[in-house]
């Protein structure tokens, strides 16, 4: 995608949120529904798609630059979880299967089976699972080999939200058949990666969007006679709140490889530090924007309440820290710097 | 606001092969027993080293044939940069010259200057301090009393110069001095800075120990000393400008959360093959702040190679990057059932341990303390 087209989907974006996201519509959002007006307009304006304008699809730059955007306005919508599906589809030499709303799922612990062509198990917590008319996910057969699958949403759907109000429903697979599927090694490990590299980038949003607001509430609020912001103390937990907006953006980079796929390795990189600055920065902003942050009228916590959420979808920082960590170790000292200067 | 995204540099070929290079000699160095990790660290003061890292052409590697350079990129000095630190070399007799004062030198010194001392400092054979802070200034450079008073050919210094490493071993100093009185409406006006022989008539360096019991920084006091017209860097005033300006090198490089990263090898060999959960969880957590400030780094090289002045993205690297060079540490004593040491020099874990542990404070001091650091990046948020 050229610098140009980019630009306009972003000014889209705002243009959107300008028209589109009302106190009512995001009011309305919170409890799991998605807003159809805003997804359509979005699909019109060719934002849910703009991944496909290539046909090797858009960078991971100019697709990171899009999620980051729509997480910034804290949109309620699964812009990040269409373009995971459909990375893990193209991976898997499936994109055709790609077909109306398809999003991403993970497998309970047992893992979701594909046996004689049928379907059994459960995907917990499924991002806007009731709204996806088809969901990706990892499968393994009988004989233990995993394969990427596209399936149609089943009958059994246990609605749930998150801390944000965002649908995360559990889907029960009973024998259906998948739409595709395509044996894929390391299936599991992909899908759990690509989910959590999008959610990295989308922590990155986030707090960016968080920050926004702090810095012009601190720059307006007065107190003791003079804007928050011109107190030492003020300003240094802003700084902090930057850094950290900062290295959870430069994190988010790393869960992508030069040519959009991710990995368990950078996954692991990207959530684990992306998590951490979840943390610390919600505290921050919290902590900055004093009681009238805490309050439902401040739109803040759109911002906050999907940070706290997002940091512990497809693994949160202290499973993406074992597995790296066992990896490290298990690779030697001598090993870690080599290994971070190739990625 | 300004956003801070830190866009990745992808190194160019050319600084790969680099990489392969000094990875190469580091080898062949540890091999030789010219260096030993793990008990040298990048500060470490090694003239013999230096001279091998000139011989091979790691120093001065983007300055001009002709001033000793080898006319390579940013992007590759910054390669060669990161090698060394990650393999533990013993580069700081060379490193304020390299990083700083052969910059400043080639940029905005005289022909003279450039011809007289970049070469020495290419082959690995003149060494450098900064000459900034002042007894009562600390980070406040901007209060800097010593003077420089115009005399016929030149100047003459007179002042104090405080914490300067390796006063008592280096060959030059370049001192920042007041070259007119500041005035109320512009306090970093009237400053100039000078390149100053440690062995000019009128300077007396005196030792500073740390808190370890090393001597690394000095008192250095200047009597009168003579500076000729034509050692003087950039223009008369120009002195504020040009500190800053090389406080961004200074501030965004790979030293500024590398400085540890010899304990946490040993750490991570310490928690063996096959680690436990919460050993697991710290080194996992560890590297991925690794690679993030990493990437961040390499992304500065990238902007300060297409000539911006990241100054804000600088201060936002070194406030996250000392403070993790300063937590490891603090990992090593979580996981480790080890007593630090302080009373030998051997490459023992529990001296490597105790040696890190009474050299970390300095960490968020050097270079600027984290207080000024979040000062400047409130800054560049529009706060001030």
């Amino acid at each position: 995608m050229s610098d140009d087209i980019l630009d306009m989907m972003l000014r889209t974006v705002d243009r959107l949120v300008a028209g589109e996201a009302t106190r009512d519509m995001r009011e309305g959002a919170d409890g799991g529904a998605l807003p159809e007006r805003l997804w359509q307009a979005m699909e019109t304006a060719g934002i849910t798609d703009a991944d496909t304008i290539d046909d090797d699809m858009t960078g991971p730059t100019e697709m990171q630059a899009l999620v980051r955007h729509v997480a910034r306005h804290a949109l309620p919508v699964p812009l990040a979880e269409v373009m995971a599906a459909r990375r893990l589809l193209k991976a898997a030499g499936l994109a055709e299967a790609a077909e109306g709303l398809t999003g991403i799922g993970v497998g309970d612990a047992g893992g979701m089976s594909l046996d004689g062509g049928r379907l059994t198990g459960t995907l917990r917590r499924v991002p806007f699972g009731r709204h996806l008319s088809q969901v990706v996910f990892a499968a393994r057969d009988g004989n233990g080999a995993e394969h990427i699958v596209v399936a149609a949403r089943p009958a059994s759907v246990s609605a749930d939200v998150n801390l944000a109000g965002e649908a995360r429903d559990d889907l029960t697979f009973a024998g259906d058949a998948p739409v595709a599927s395509a044996a894929v090694e390391g299936a599991a490990d992909q899908v759990l990666a690509m989910g959590a590299a999008f959610r990295a980038v989308q922590i990155a949003g986030a707090l960016s969007g968080a920050l926004v607001q702090v810095l012009t509430y601190a720059g307006e609020r007065e107190q003791f006679g003079r804007p928050i912001g011109k107190f030492q103390a003020v300003q240094h937990m802003l700084a902090v709140l930057a850094a950290e907006t900062a290295a959870a953006s430069a994190a988010a980079g790393i869960g992508f490889a030069e040519d959009g796929s991710s990995s368990a390795l950078r996954a692991a990189l990207a959530k684990s530090r992306a998590g951490q600055a979840a943390t610390e920065g919600a505290a921050l902003a919290h902590q900055i924007m004093g009681a009238m942050g805490f309050t439902r009228e401040h739109p803040l916590h759109y911002q906050t309440r999907r940070l706290w959420s997002w940091r512990d979808e497809f693994g949160n920082e202290a499973m993406w820290q074992e597995r790296l960590g066992r990896e490290i170790a298990g690779r030697g000292g001598d090993a870690l710097w080599p290994m971070l200067t190739s990625l | 606001m300004q956003e801070f995204t830190f866009a990745p540099t992808a190194m160019p070929p050319a600084a790969e092969a680099i990489r392969t290079e000094v990875r190469a000699f580091l080898k062949e160095a540890r091999d030789t027993g010219l260096y030993t990790p793990r008990r040298h660290s990048w500060s470490s003061f090694d003239p013999a080293f230096s001279a091998e890292c000139g011989r091979r052409g790691f120093i001065g590697m983007t300055w001009p044939e002709e001033y000793g350079g080898r006319g390579r990129s940013a992007l590759e000095r910054y390669v060669m940069t990161e090698e060394m630190l990650a393999g533990g070399a013993p580069v700081g007799a060379h490193w304020v010259a390299d990083r700083q004062s052969g910059h400043q030198i080639l940029h905005h010194g005289s022909e003279r200057a450039k011809r007289e001392i970049l070469p020495k400092i290419c082959a690995g054979t003149c060494f450098f301090g900064i000459g900034m802070s002042e007894p009562d200034s600390g980070s406040d450079l901007a209060a800097a009393r010593t003077r420089a008073v115009q005399v016929d050919g030149g100047w003459r210094i007179t002042g104090r110069k405080i914490w300067t490493s390796n006063a008592h071993r280096a060959h030059y100093l370049i001192v920042l001095a007041r070259t007119a009185a500041r005035s109320d409406s512009n306090r970093h006006a009237g400053l100039s800075q000078f390149i100053v022989p440690l062995d000019a008539e009128g300077i007396e360096v005196r030792p500073i120990y740390n808190l370890y019991g090393g001597h690394d920084f000095n008192e250095v006091v200047f009597d009168g000393v003579f500076a000729p017209d034509d050692m003087m860097i950039g223009e008369e005033g120009s002195g504020w400008t040009m500190v800053t300006g090389e406080l961004a090198f200074e501030r965004s490089g790979p030293d500024r959360f590398l400085s540890t990263v010899q304990l946490l090898l040993e750490i991570i060999d310490g928690a063996g093959p096959q680690p436990d959960r919460m050993a697991a969880v710290e080194i996992g957590r560890k590297v991925a702040e690794l690679a993030t400030l990493r990437r961040m780094s390499t992304s500065i090289a990238g902007m300060l190679d297409r000539d911006l002045r990241p100054a804000t993205e600088a201060a936002l690297v070194k406030d996250l990057g000392t403070a993790f060079e300063q937590s490891i540490p603090e990992m090593a004593r979580r996981l480790l059932a080890l007593e630090p040491r302080i009373d030998r020099e051997d490459a023992d874990l529990a001296a490597l341990l105790g040696h890190t542990i009474v050299a970390a404070p300095a960490f968020t001091i050097r270079g600027g303390t984290r207080e000024i650091l979040r000062g400047m990046i409130a800054r560049g948020l529009g706060l001030r």
